[in-house]
């Protein structure tokens, strides 16, 4: 669904990815691996159209999504959770949800608030405090949640357990695990390879804003140290 | 389901009281021999729907517009020139008779703000920061001109508006009873914009103030919402203007001009932006404080500045901040 060849990009003069490549298949899941600074932020906001691409295509089930705007890329479908998860914090929890929900793809069981909430209880007892309030892993879960209510064909989630509790990290993944169940096309970015081997189908390594590795899971096993390498764990 | 704009019962007892006390208003003035409250009280409510109007973009929406008073002026010309083509007997254009009717008058001018507005807002709101804040004074500078030009109305000297555009039977020369159809209005006007603020509109709008991309990046077409919230604001202006012109009846390009601008932004800051009742506070305290001050002393301005100046300074929340600083005991 989502085809990514050869992306380039900057951010003014100094250029930050020189030829990005990988794929998603309906369905997958699919990770982003490599050390912090070599691109893997850059080319999801790339990809959203936050950034300009200098070169490269990127395509979404047959429409090129390079010089639309980010609204017109996320209303194709794709729901981003943003690294540093940024809620909007003067918001309560409720309205962050459906300020921004939508089901643009008429998806016959559309995502709600009830079922949000049954994915994380802890927002259910909170849907009337300000966004603002809540705890990292709240947030965090507030925003996957946000994203889930536009209805996307494609999450994408970038560092969504970065600086989480262990136990708060173990509930988020325990909640894509969840979400790949239902058929969800997922891109993660994180550094929990563990984790990441048991619930992805496919890795991708960046380094130096390069796609330098592609695998599955048991490439990912036979060429262990070198990714260990790239990823720098 | 929750309401998340629901008052509190604390709430709804002081918007009661303060409903009260503006229905009560013009019988205890008359009772304690000070009839000349009752227009002073007509010229806040009016201020308080044009600073409640702003405050729809810059409180909510994030956006700082500084040529509110154009659309402020927009309505209240709109008001002028139908009453002067109804004394002439002569359509305006060539086809659009005069009128006098408030039904007819007042609709137009918040009809021809909000038209300004959105041609204003679509040119403008392609750019943010202080290019937006210089693009919007350069339009309402450009209106002020152009009305100042205009001499057929009166150009710099204003336009005379002989008697006040007649509603039903009521006597709108009389003071109280045009108070109360000002108070009417007024209300309906913060109905509407309690109504939007808890609407999902409400909703984005606050979420594109605190980061547009973020609220782009989740499939929103912000130029669209923003557009939207401008306009209505305009439309909320131009009424405030077409009520003014009516109170005073007199307009003049003074309406427009820059220092109008800031007046209403000064009402929203000094009462808490982005607050529902904020603009009325902030409305009622700067016109209670120039009538005071000036009426002790000709360099009142001396003063409401540094008066000002706290206010912003110890309470974020403007005045709504200071009285929920009061009504929550302090914290």
């Amino acid at each position: 669904m989502l085809r990514v060849s050869d992306l380039a990009s900057a951010y003014g003069d100094s250029q930050v990815l020189f030829g990005i490549d990988l794929s998603i298949d309906r369905g997958e899941v699919v990770t982003l691996l490599g050390r912090n600074g070599v691109g893997k932020t850059t080319t999801i906001r790339t990809i959203m159209g936050l950034v300009k691409a200098r070169g490269g295509k990127v395509d979404f089930d047959g429409t090129a999504l390079i010089g639309r705007p980010p609204e017109g890329i996320a209303r194709l479908g794709i729901g981003l959770v943003p690294e540093g998860r940024q809620v909007f914090p003067t918001l309560t929890v409720h309205e962050n949800l459906v300020a921004t929900a939508a089901n643009r793809l008429k998806r016959a069981t559309p995502w709600t608030i009830d079922r949000v909430t049954a994915l994380f209880p802890r927002l259910g007892e909170r849907l009337t405090q300000s966004a603002g309030t809540l705890s990292g892993g709240e947030q965090q879960m507030l925003a996957i949640g946000r994203a889930l209510m536009t209805n996307p064909d494609l999450l994408i989630l970038d560092e969504a357990t970065e600086g989480l509790a262990p136990v708060i990290r173990a509930e988020i993944w325990r909640c894509i695990e969840t979400l790949k169940g239902e058929g969800q096309s997922i891109l993660i970015v994180d550094k929990n390879l563990k984790v990441l081997r048991r619930l992805a189908d496919r890795h991708y390594a960046i380094e130096k804003g390069r796609t330098v590795w592609s695998g599955t899971g048991a490439d990912l096993d036979r060429d262990a140290e070198l990714v260990h390498r790239y990823v720098g764990v | 389901m929750h309401d998340p704009f629901k008052f509190s019962g604390k709430a709804l007892i002081a918007i009661a009281i303060l409903i009260a006390a503006l229905v009560a208003l013009p019988f205890i003035a008359k009772a304690v021999g000070l009839p000349a409250t009752t227009p002073l009280a007509t010229r806040l409510l009016i201020y308080a729907i044009a600073a409640g109007s702003l405050n729809l973009v810059l409180g909510f929406g994030g956006m700082v517009s500084f040529g509110h008073a154009a659309f402020y002026g927009v309505g209240g010309y709109t008001v002028g020139i139908l009453f002067q083509h109804l004394r002439i007997g002569e359509p305006l254009f060539g086809f659009i008779p005069g009128t006098e009717q408030f039904l007819i008058a007042v609709p137009a001018a918040i009809l021809v703000a909000g038209a300004f507005a959105l041609l204003i807002g679509a040119l403008a709101l392609r750019t943010s920061g202080v290019q937006f804040i210089m693009i919007t004074l350069a339009f309402a500078q450009m209106l002020f001109f152009l009305f100042v030009a205009l001499k057929r109305y009166g150009g710099d000297d204003g336009l005379i508006i002989r008697r006040r555009n007649a509603l039903f039977d009521l006597n709108m020369r009389d003071d109280m009873t045009f108070y109360f159809v000002v108070l009417i209005v007024t209300i309906g006007f913060y109905l509407l914009m309690w109504r939007i603020a808890a609407s999902r509109f409400g909703m984005v709008l606050g979420a594109i103030r605190q980061n547009e991309r973020r609220v782009a990046a989740l499939g929103i077409a912000v130029y669209r919402y923003k557009l939207a919230a401008f306009t209505i604001a305009g439309m909320g202006a131009g009424l405030a203007g077409g009520l003014v012109a009516n109170y005073a009846r007199f307009v003049s390009p003074d309406m427009l001009h820059w220092t109008k601008s800031g007046e209403l932004m000064v009402m929203v800051i000094l009462g808490g932006a982005g607050t529902l009742l904020g603009p009325l506070f902030g409305a009622f305290a700067l016109v209670t404080l120039e009538t005071v001050l000036s009426g002790w002393t000709e360099r009142w301005q001396l003063f409401l500045g540094p008066i000002l100046l706290l206010i912003i300074l110890y309470f974020r929340g403007g005045l709504s901040g200071l009285f929920k600083f009061i009504g929550g005991g302090g914290k």
